[in-house]
């Protein structure tokens, strides 16, 4: 394990793609122009390459290339309908291959919500630059200009002579072509698209309803040994002394092998561990439980996150930093009229991914293979190499089907788990966590502890809000003496607060991490806009007033959020302007689909929340009936405004999910450490929204001309404060701390 | 050695008699379809029938499915078009797809004891089954569309 580097903070950045400007509101890199001819590994022998992207073979077969994973969000299906629609490509004929991980496809890591943003345009001039090249070979073949011929469903006509040749039967003559200009490239209008912006099944439908899959813990191998790890419950331990003659004995044992990790910060290395390697599953884990370990002490050790969220939720630390100011913050609290403050706490969640971390590796002779479910193979390939230590070129990473992934998944922990185990036995080994090994050794999202205080003035709107947060930065997994949190992090809904008052400050307090932070789906965005929406339906109840009515005058007149002359640089996007006009428009919409206010009877209310986020707008409103201290959520109806869409159902599909994954959180979702260890472990104790909790969902999908806009995680945040505020309204209590089980039960 | 009857052909295995079923379908036979979730039968990830009852792999050593018939999802039909598996391709189901080979093997026990289940019914009996990625909603519908399928011939029967 010597070979295990850890990350300076420079090299964090590059490595995760979390640039300093952030994945959220505040900016994406996007991508520059691709190298489009390289050698494409994964061809079959007749298919001939047009691009990096684009293959087609003399049988017709056109195979497009998906190099981002594919966790659910349909991106095998979502970036490939785009390069088939500008190929002029038969769905039918097109064939979908999944990338290896390799630099020559750009940025494959998956997060961020950034895949549609990111490379919508580079797919349209992969299918263009392909289509340009079968045109001319056409041409060339018949004598004619380039500009009299057409390519239509899978061929290239020239009307005048009523020719026309099946894009197989030119894909060898395009093939040798020279790549044309990018200058030079037409591309259709919006009404000439036959596959962008329509439903298309996700591609691997039809294998998944049989069962037909590989997710990352399907692969196997000759030979193969399955590792069953047992890790230090405390971030920072090490093997103190282990004692395994009785796991030996188990039959089917292999062989126990130390993973001597623990190293601060602990950035992707894998966790101290000790691994049984079994013919089996079974054996493995029956094993693991007769091996008798003793870890060293560490710093984190005594970490209680409940203690230490009281603490905060009492007193934050003086030590901290102010990240936004605007006016005067204490003239206008000391002027307002009334004056109202509350705490808000989120505890650490984990990802729960159905499928938990796994991975199968074997020693090649020229390096490394391995096949894993994983959100950032490049990512991987560098991890890996770290772990066996050879040059990240020399590892070969195969991307399976992701299980579902939100976040976990981009941490390859898990892989140089697998490489390392692989190299020390000489044999191909699969590492797959056991649920309890996931629950208690993730990367956790970070708790939060936010205090607001505010002021109205006589006709009941916010003057004055201070805003302040303690709350571990996902920095400290990467960098040491890491307490405040990043701009990428403020950056997510608490520096970037849209709300039009005038006097507002927002300050960072100094929290230590105590086990290794990660990003889960939205990220701080969940923690900001429970905090936000929360006070300001706390101000609208306060005030008198109707909370979504409130909510828009709140917001104020339609402009561009710009928090650079406030302290907040990076709360500004040119490219991507924060428009209140789309946020009051997202509100608007989802009052349409209620009806609000609607009627309800005794024990029921509504609550909305709308927040920005992954550069789209979401508002959401949400109705509970409360009885005998027991809540239930019927009905949630969330509106989307993500610019243009490329998959119509696989959005409305994100935001179902969104809705969900936000109830888990909301109403149930706590980690919590005691003794420096993570208390749950399966889902009896972490449990997660099942179907009779399931309330009815209603999408809307805002038509928009806008850029396209992140989908997989800015469902999520309006969810919580949504949830808590219709409980309010029902006349139950008004919940600042989640989750929602703590205070009342869930029906 | 263990004689097993999986999706109606014979398998010899030579495993421990209380290693789970799941682990002797996954590791020993290579029948993967059928997915590791908990371990501990809270999840439904890793559901087959055995005798046509909806059971979880993970938690039945493989001694009590001796003798009798197992099912899992690659035997749910024979060409992935069981009532089921064509509602979940209509609604557009699956997410992710990890936990639906347990989903359909569920809802497939479920509609073969109660051909026309009610809404609430079917929420009792899908219940044990997470999907992590919320895909709830149209399972409940893909399930009554199937239903609907199923109960064709009884209610247009002459």
């Amino acid at each position: 394990m010597a070979n295990f580097k850890v990350v300076n903070r420079r090299e964090f950045l590059k490595l995760s793609g979390l640039s300093a400007v952030g994945i959220s509101a505040t900016g994406l890199a996007l991508q520059a122009s691709l190298p489009v001819h390289a050698e494409w590994t994964g061809a079959s022998g007749s298919a001939l390459s047009l691009n990096v992207f684009v293959h087609i073979a003399t049988d017709d077969q056109v195979t497009i290339v998906a190099h981002r994973s594919e966790m659910g969000q349909g991106i095998r299906t979502g970036l490939p309908q785009i390069v088939a629609d500008e190929l002029d490509a038969d769905w039918n004929k097109v064939n979908i291959v999944q990338a290896l991980g390799d630099k020559q496809y750009g940025d494959q890591n998956t997060d961020g919500s950034r895949s549609v943003v990111g490379f919508y345009h580079t797919m349209r001039e992969m299918g263009a630059s392909a289509k340009a090249m079968l045109i001319l070979a056409a041409a060339q073949a018949w004598g004619v200009k380039p500009e009299e011929c057409v390519a239509v469903d899978h061929r290239v006509t020239h009307p005048k002579s009523q020719r026309a040749l099946r894009y197989g039967e030119l894909a060898e003559r395009a093939a040798q072509l020279p790549l044309p200009d990018p200058k030079t490239l037409k591309y259709k209008s919006p009404d000439q698209f036959k596959y962008i912006g329509k439903p298309v099944p996700m591609v691997d439908l039809a294998d998944i309803v049989r069962g037909d899959t590989t997710y990352g813990v399907d692969v196997v191998l000759p030979d193969m040994l399955h590792a069953s790890i047992e890790r230090c419950p405390w971030l920072g331990g090490k093997i103190q002394s282990v004692e395994d003659s009785a796991a030996r004995k188990v039959p089917g044992v292999v062989d126990i092998i130390r993973l001597d990790g623990g190293v601060e910060p602990p950035a992707f290395v894998p966790l101290s561990g000790v691994a049984v390697l079994a013919t089996n599953t079974w054996s493995a884990q029956q094993a693991r439980k007769k091996l008798n370990i003793t870890w060293t002490n560490s710093g984190h050790q005594n970490f209680d996150s409940e203690a230490s969220m009281r603490a905060l939720a009492t007193q934050l630390p003086a030590a901290s930093k102010i990240v936004r100011s605007r006016g005067d913050i204490a003239k206008g609290l000391n002027g307002a009229q009334q004056k109202m403050s509350a705490v808000y706490t989120v505890p650490h969640l984990e990802h729960a991914t159905m499928e938990p971390p796994a991975a199968t590796a074997r020693m090649t002779e020229n390096g490394c293979e391995v096949w894993a479910c994983v959100q950032a193979p490049q990512r991987t390939q560098q991890v890996v190499a770290g772990a066996v230590g050879i040059k990240p070129e020399q590892v070969k990473v195969n991307v399976t089907l992701l299980g579902s992934a939100f976040g976990r998944k981009s941490k390859p922990d898990f892989a140089a788990e697998a490489a390392f185990l692989a190299k020390a036995v000489n044999r191909p080994v699969k590492v797959i966590w056991s649920r309890e090994d996931a629950v208690r050794h993730g990367y956790y999202h970070a708790f939060s502890v936010q205090h607001f205080s505010g002021g109205l003035d006589q006709k009941g709107q916010l003057i004055a809000l201070k805003a302040q947060v303690a709350s571990p930065t996902i920095m400290s997994t990467f960098a040491p003496d890491q307490v405040y949190l990043q701009d990428f992090e403020v950056g997510q809904g608490f520096a970037n607060m849209p709300y039009d008052i005038p006097h507002q400050q927002a300050s960072v307090h100094a929290t230590p991490a105590h086990t290794r932070i990660g990003w889960l789906r939205s990220v701080y965005n969940i923690n900001h806009a429970f905090g936000v929406n929360s006070f300001i339906d706390e101000a609208a109840h306060l005030a008198g007033q109707d909370p979504l009515a409130y909510q828009l005058a709140m917001l104020g007149a339609d402009r561009v959020v710009d928090t650079r002359n406030e302290g907040f640089e990076k709360g500004y996007n040119p490219e991507y302007p924060y428009s209140i006009a789309r946020m009051k428009n997202a509100l608007q919409r989802v009052k349409a689909s209620v009806g609000w206010p609607a009627k309800v009877k005794q024990g029921e209310g509504w609550g909305v929340a709308v927040h920005h986020s992954f550069l789209s707008y979401v508002a959401v409103a949400t109705k509970v009936v409360i009885e005998n201290n027991r809540v239930r959520v019927t009905d949630v109806h969330i509106a989307l405004d993500c610019g243009q869409v490329v998959n119509p159902d696989r959005v409305h599909a994100q935001m179902e999910g969104a809705v969900i994954f936000g109830l888990s959180l909301t109403l149930m979702g706590e980690i919590s450490f005691e003794d420096g260890a993570v208390v749950q472990s399966n889902f009896d104790d972490y449990p997660l929204l099942r179907i009779q909790q399931s309330p009815n969902i209603v999408v809307t999908l805002i038509d928009s001309n806008e850029k396209h806009g992140g989908v997989g995680e800015p469902g999520v945040p309006p969810i919580a404060p949504s949830v808590t505020s219709a409980i309010a309204a029902a006349g139950g209590p008004r919940i600042r701390t989640l989750p929602v089980s703590k205070q009342l039960s869930i029906g | 050695m263990l004689q097993l009857t999986i999706n109606g052909e014979s398998r010899t295995v030579d495993a421990d008699p209380n290693m789970p079923l799941l682990w002797v379908l996954r590791d020993l036979l290579q029948l993967t379809g059928t997915k590791y979730g908990c371990g501990k039968g809270l999840c439904g990830a890793c559901t087959v029938h055995l005798n046509g009852t909806a059971v979880r792999a993970c938690s039945l050593p493989v001694a009590a499915a001796v003798g009798g018939k197992i099912t899992t999802i690659e035997g749910l039909s024979v060409n992935g078009d069981h009532p089921l598996q064509r509602a979940w391709t209509e609604h557009k189901v699956p997410q992710c797809g990890y936990c639906q080979s347990g989903q359909l093997m569920s809802a497939a026990a479920l509609l073969a004891r109660n051909p026309t289940p009610s809404a609430a019914q079917i929420r009792d009996a899908m219940s044990g089954n997470i999907c992590r990625c919320g895909t709830y909603p149209r399972i409940e519908a893909a399930i009554k569309t199937a239903a609907g399928v199923q109960i064709q011939p009884a209610q247009g029967g002459k």
